[in-house]
């Protein structure tokens, strides 16, 4: 049952080996750093081998790689690395409690297209992403940069689909939040006349 | 513009440009989903995961609904932004290698 020419398990190179990118990606989202985003693939990609005959083939591959990815770094990390917030989760509000950004608010008077996006470096963009708590860090990471559906988040974060969508609401929200202050503390757009509060 | 449709914009057949048609009005555009309803779905539209409403209607309401739009416009340019930040962010050269020797290793223990 060998894959002759890589001595690898049957589809395995075909079907994970190219989401290496992407797992990478997500471990680097994750830990934070390249040193321990490496040692997570590896680890990832070595126990997605070792249980290749559990999955099934042709099913959703990056999906069952984050899986693996998530759990194994979630595991190291209750060994005492880093401790994120305990997010709020209340199911079932967040866009139906407010449905208008107050970020948006702030920035239709002056730049209604969101032109400052693109004045913010990357860098700040992954920093400000990697400074949410894991929950939303993942949920927002696994959408709007991998573009996963919701129920496929949502089997990979062991949560219901509203949860999802609630941790992605607040999460986006934040981050939007974050990256308009910066803005506006470097002079890429100006602040709205009243809005100290914001 | 014909009388027979001024007459029948008048009784709210036709709809004036996707606007506010009259509570009569019996096309798909004179059910307008209000502001409210839009904004709330703002995220399941642009992830392409809308529930009981169709894509048609929601992006309907954006393009006649000026207050709204500018909300669509901002979360799109937010999501490019964080797509544009991590897009050619690739695994090191090394780390696919060390990857397949680890896994050529593991399995030439079994």
């Amino acid at each position: 049952m060998r894959d002759t020419s890589t001595g690898l398990r049957p589809g395995f190179e075909d079907e994970a080996l190219p989401h290496l990118d992407a797992v990478y990606r997500f471990a680097l989202r994750l830990t934070g750093g390249p040193d321990q985003a490496e040692d997570l693939v590896q680890e990832t990609f070595l126990r997605a081998f070792k249980s290749w005959d559990q999955y099934t083939r042709g099913t959703a591959a990056k999906s069952w790689l984050f899986t693996i990815c998530r759990n194994v770094f979630l595991r190291g990390r209750e060994r005492g690395q880093r401790h994120d917030e305990i997010v709020e989760e209340n199911v079932g509000r967040g866009a139906a409690a407010a449905p208008i950004n107050p970020v948006w608010v702030s920035v239709l008077g002056s730049d209604p297209e969101g032109q400052f996006f693109d004045s913010i470096v990357d860098a700040k963009i992954v920093e400000a992403i990697e400074s949410l708590p894991e929950e939303y860090r993942t949920a927002v990471v696994l959408s709007d940069m991998e573009g996963l559906p919701y129920a496929e988040i949502a089997a990979l974060m062991e949560v219901p689909v509203g949860t999802v969508k609630s941790r992605l609401f607040r999460g986006r929200r934040r981050l939007q939040q974050v990256l308009y202050e910066y803005a506006v503390e470097m002079g890429y757009i100006s602040k709205r006349p009243g809005t100290d509060d914001s | 513009m014909s009388i027979l449709d001024s007459i029948k914009r008048l009784f709210g057949g036709v709809p004036t440009n996707g606007a506010q048609a009259g509570p009569g009005g019996n096309s798909s555009d004179a059910d307008m989903i209000s502001c409210e309803d839009a904004l709330q779905l703002v995220h399941d539209y642009l992830d392409g995961e809308l529930v009981g409403v169709s894509e048609g209607r929601v992006r309907a309401h954006f393009e006649a609904c000026s207050r709204c739009y500018p909300h669509l416009q901002l979360e799109s340019s937010y999501r490019e932004a964080v797509r544009r930040a991590v897009a050619g962010e690739m695994a090191p050269s090394g780390l696919r290698k060390r990857v397949t020797d680890l896994l050529a290793e593991a399995s030439s223990g079994d």
